[in-house]
């Protein structure tokens, strides 16, 4: 390459030249990069290299030892050897009975672990306390257990939890701003949008909003707390339980939004509600969520809507004659 | 619209080696591959992944970068970065080897130019800063950057290419 050049960038340094851009770049420019990647394999393979090597911790390593050429500091052993010199007897025992307890402690403390299922999808594990988390479509968890409590927290979809005794570590699980503690419990909790569903199939669980506000449920009861439509609470056959690991749903009185939502962890073209008019539509029923289409065109034929497929969705709308 | 996550499965070791010599560390390797199946488990519910090896790579890299500079990853990772579904080779040197490499491809530099990258690779500083720290205009400072990009990746290329040409010969 000739360093002198001033005037015309290679391929390579257009290519380091995007990449080195690449946080900054406003729509349009993002737009002017993807038509040059595309224009060419040259471009794309140039580009791609250049990435990885930039990405690369090797480089970082190298950067930082070029950087810092002087050697480091004195090794702090040998101060800590020197200071227990001065240090009398007792406290070298002491250090020894502080060692020795740091050493027989557990260490309970695993990194938190994550779960996912992809599209209709599902799965269950066995946790490290014996407890058993069954994931259904479309949802993400991460698990993190502390020698006094039992972390989860729901990031999507809907989780069933069968929780295994332990009264000195509670089991939380967190969705949204809401917290659901069980002791030994089998319940699950769903996100709807912005709602949070907790159904309880046997035992007891408290729950917990973020204003500190507290509820305890008892087995066949449920909750929905949702930030527009407020808490609604009723009662459910605990038996039905089996339902949601055969991919129906059953619906009293629910709303559409909720209907839709979970609908959606099982296709890939989202359904999406467009009409204000259908906020408050409610919908009862049976439905088999793994047939999208199908049960699509049964709420529609129920509630009267017109479903309209456009840009890989489906919008619901009030059938308008 | 897992089907990307399925055919990665019967790639894993593929993928944990290739993970494994990317790392600083081994130890690191099954939490980065673990977030890598994450990450393409949520990218397969928005995109169809075409090379899913080759996309598994790019998602490994970003995650071994960003923990070796202990930095969040930021979200979105995949959507501006791999418009290029294009299979990169596989072959990969040690760290400590690759570490070495750019050593010397950094100590090759011009002063003025390694100061640059430096400033703004390492210490994460913006063009414009690094243009009043140094004197130079933006645009020289653009040059720069550019121009130690491309010696970096020209002396790693190189130097991969040797090693694959040497696995070749001697089998």
């Amino acid at each position: 390459m000739n360093d002198n050049d001033e005037d015309e960038l290679t391929v390579q340094e257009l290519a380091a030249d995007w990449l080195e851009r690449q946080q900054e770049l406003s729509e349009a420019e993002f737009a002017a990069f993807c038509a040059w990647l595309r224009a060419s394999q040259e471009h794309a393979r140039v580009y791609a290299n250049l990435r990885k090597t930039m990405l690369d911790s090797a480089l970082l390593d190298a950067c930082e030892a070029v950087n810092k050429p002087m050697p480091v500091a004195p090794p702090r052993r040998m101060i800590s050897a020197r200071r227990l010199g001065w240090i009398g007897t007792g406290l070298a025992i002491a250090a020894a009975i502080m060692v020795m307890l740091v050493m027989r402690a557990p260490a309970p403390v695993a990194p938190p672990q994550d779960f996912a299922t992809g599209l209709r999808q599902r799965a269950d594990w066995k946790l490290a306390d014996n407890s058993h988390l069954f994931l259904n479509a479309d949802s993400r968890i991460s698990v993190r257990y502390l020698p006094d409590a039992r972390n989860l927290s729901l990031a999507r979809g809907e989780a069933i939890f069968e929780v295994a005794k332990d009264p000195r570590r509670p089991f939380h699980v967190m969705a949204r701003s809401v917290t659901v503690t069980a002791v030994g419990t089998l319940f699950g909790v769903d996100l709807m949008n912005d709602a949070v569903g907790v159904r309880v199939y046997h035992g007891v669980v408290t729950v917990a909003k973020a204003d500190g506000e507290t509820r305890t449920l008892t087995k066949g009861d449920w909750l929905t707390l949702d930030p527009r439509l407020g808490a609604h609470a009723g009662r459910f056959d605990p038996a039905v339980y089996q339902n949601w690991r055969t991919d129906w749903l059953e619906a009293d009185k629910m709303p559409l939004s909720y209907v839709v939502a979970k609908l959606n962890h099982y296709t890939g073209t989202p359904i999406v509600i467009s009409d204000p008019s259908l906020a408050g539509a409610v919908i009862s029923g049976r439905f088999q969520l793994s047939n999208t289409d199908a049960t699509l065109r049964l709420i529609a034929a129920v509630l009267n809507l017109q479903p309209a497929r456009r840009d890989h969705r489906v919008y619901l709308t009030a059938h308008r004659s | 619209m897992t089907d990307a996550v399925s055919v990665l499965k019967e790639h894993e070791s593929k993928l944990l080696a290739y993970i494994n010599r990317r790392c600083r560390n081994m130890s690191q390797s099954e939490d980065v591959m673990q977030e890598t199946l994450l990450r393409m488990l949520e990218q397969s519910r928005k995109t169809e992944i075409a090379q899913p090896l080759a996309y598994a790579y790019r998602v490994a890299d970003s995650i071994i970068f960003a923990q070796a500079r202990k930095v969040r990853l930021e979200t979105g990772i995949g959507d501006s970065d791999f418009e290029s579904e294009l299979p990169l080779a596989d072959e990969v040197l040690e760290h400590k080897q690759r570490e070495a490499i750019f050593r010397q491809a950094l100590e090759g530099l011009t002063p003025l130019r390694r100061t640059v990258f430096i400033k703004r690779h390492l210490e994460r500083k913006s063009r414009q800063a690094i243009a009043e720290e140094t004197g130079l205009s933006l645009e020289a400072v653009k040059k720069h950057l550019v121009r130690a990009m491309v010696q970096l990746a020209d002396a790693i290329g190189a130097a991969e290419a040797g090693d694959k040409n040497k696995k070749q010969v001697t089998p």
